[in-house]
């Protein structure tokens, strides 16, 4: 009964916007032409989806993140848990890292493509380097600031030190690496777009900048909500894994996606 | 040659002038077999103690033996049961119970019956699923102590591990520890600030007192057990505890500033501080 409340007290601020949505355009209050009515957009949704060309763009751009995140999680994760744990390397690691990670992902894209020319490795190697260091700093943390009672109760029952990491740290580590995995795949796409908009002839984000070239704000819109769309999709994916893998924690509960993204 | 021997154990953390001795030449010699229990008013460094013991610590000074090899770090026959929460919360209680027995390699049939066993002697039948929130504070040191004894370990050691739970649980535990203690015949060293507790538990009692931890006295206990039979006994003995404790807990701060390692050791073993 709750979870249909919150559903439906979701819903009616969805609804009311899309009703302003509609209205404002319609009314002249706003240009049509800079912002068309939610029905034209809906109406140019559907003809996309229909045609096969928007789940074409979907996918190209799935791959992508897809490519990208899996770089990002198999390089930061086992190199943030290294770091965490040998302060002697985090110390000669650190300055480095905070130079590095405020370089936001679009200010990857000018050497990405002079070292990759156009076409999806640009646009896999923003992905990575947009996502690795968010997730690297994050698992880093997690894994610096472990509960060393655990490790000790490991070690004192006989697992080698390789054994603590497997059975004992990264068990420990599991919460924070999904929540920074959940927050990578959000960072993920996020890249993927802006990638898109440059050196490449598919994917969501050349949908959109090439409605804008051709002033299709309708399609340019109908770019955005899929955007939306699939990233809410992504995020309530991994919070499945996140919920299911951590069944052994008391009132875990998933939070939205946005807030945490806009954290970072 | 004793079973247990520290021998003249001194441990300072930090380095130069700003060091903190926690343990100043602490011998203890336990038998085989035996159940001694190390009481302390808190900072005599009695966890750091034992955790020297189980090898987490590394002493400044002195030695571990177990049957006369100096210890080297932690070692599978010496388990240690934590004061609380230790065990893995993403474990199951079977699973925490094999730990000790997966990392040996030991398949997973042998594991789930060594486990099952375990856990119903202990009387935790039919919670081997649990996970540890599931578990009474109660439940969680049995399992604890299940997950030591899985190892099959030669000494037992064991940090206030009934410190956290009710009056009533505390009583049940400490009798099934003893029934435990007795059936296994293990080696066990529990450190506890419960006079009481020491008393109903210990074959012998290691005193300490603290700034910086020291051993003031040890008493033999020759009461038969179980000890609550014995409340005349039991008064006498917490009386005379109780007013050693005082004295411990007001005893003098023996300043050590800017200790170096070899005044010590030029001390005689047996040197009273």
């Amino acid at each position: 009964m709750s979870d249909l409340g919150k559903r439906l007290r979701g819903a009616s601020l969805l609804l009311v916007l899309l009703v302003l949505w509609e209205l404002l355009p319609r009314l002249n209050l706003v240009d049509p032409l800079l912002l068309p009515p939610f029905d034209r957009v809906a109406a140019r949704w559907a003809a996309l989806l229909m045609s096969g060309e928007l789940g074409a763009h979907v996918v190209i751009s799935l791959l992508r993140v897809l490519a990208g995140f899996v770089l990002a999680a198999l390089t930061a994760i086992p190199l943030g848990i290294l770091l965490g744990l040998r302060p002697a390397l985090r110390e000669r690691a650190e300055p480095l890292l905070g130079m590095l990670r405020p370089i936001s992902p679009p200010a990857w894209i000018p050497l990405a493509i002079l070292w990759f020319g156009i076409g999806n490795r640009p646009a896999v190697f923003i992905i990575w380097m947009g996502t690795m260091f968010s997730l690297l700093v994050g698992v880093l943390g997690a894994a610096r600031s472990i509960d060393s009672r655990w490790v000790k109760a490991g070690l004192t029952l006989g697992a080698s030190r390789r054994q603590a990491v497997r059975l004992v740290i990264l068990p420990l580590l599991l919460p924070a690496i999904l929540t920074q995995l959940r927050v990578g795949l959000g960072l993920a796409w996020m890249c993927v777009i802006a990638a898109e908009m440059v050196a490449v002839r598919q994917g969501l984000g050349y949908l959109m900048i090439q409605a804008r070239n051709l002033f299709q704000t309708d399609t340019v819109l109908a770019g955005m909500v899929t955007v939306g769309l699939v990233g809410w999709a992504l995020d309530g994916m991994l919070g499945i894994v996140e919920r299911r893998a951590l069944h052994w924690r008391e009132g875990t509960e998933a939070h939205g996606f946005f807030e945490r993204a806009t954290d970072h | 040659m004793a079973f247990l021997s520290v021998q003249q154990i001194t441990k300072t953390f930090g380095n130069g002038p700003a060091n903190v001795p926690a343990l100043v030449d602490i011998s203890l010699d336990v038998a085989e077999g035996e159940f001694v229990v190390v009481l302390g008013p808190s900072g005599c460094g009695k966890t750091t103690l034992l955790q020297i013991v189980a090898g987490l610590e590394q002493p400044s000074q002195g030695a571990v033996r177990l049957r006369g090899q100096p210890i080297r770090g932690w070692g599978r026959e010496r388990a240690l049961v934590f004061q609380e929460g230790n065990l893995f919360p993403w474990l199951t209680a079977r699973d925490n119970v094999a730990f000790g027995l997966r990392v040996q390699g030991i398949g997973p049939e042998e594991r789930r019956a060594t486990a099952h066993q375990l856990l119903s002697h202990l009387g935790l039948e039919g919670c081997e699923q649990l996970y540890p929130h599931q578990l009474s504070g109660g439940m969680r040191q049995r399992v604890a102590i299940a997950r030591a004894l899985a190892v099959n370990p030669e000494v037992l050691l064991l940090d206030e591990p009934f410190a956290s739970v009710d009056a009533l649980t505390r009583t049940r535990l400490q009798e099934e520890l003893l029934r435990i203690w007795q059936e296994y015949r293990k080696t066990v060293l529990f450190v506890t600030h419960n006079i009481h507790e020491a008393l109903l538990l210990a074959d012998r009692l290691v005193l300490l007192m603290p700034r910086p931890g020291r051993v003031k006295a040890c008493f033999d206990l020759d009461l038969p057990r179980p000890r609550r039979a014995y409340p005349a006994e039991l008064a006498a003995w917490e009386q005379r505890l109780e007013r050693e404790m005082a004295e411990a807990e007001q005893a003098p701060h023996v300043s050590v500033p800017a200790w170096e390692p070899q005044s010590l050791a030029q001390r005689s073993p047996s040197a009273k501080l």
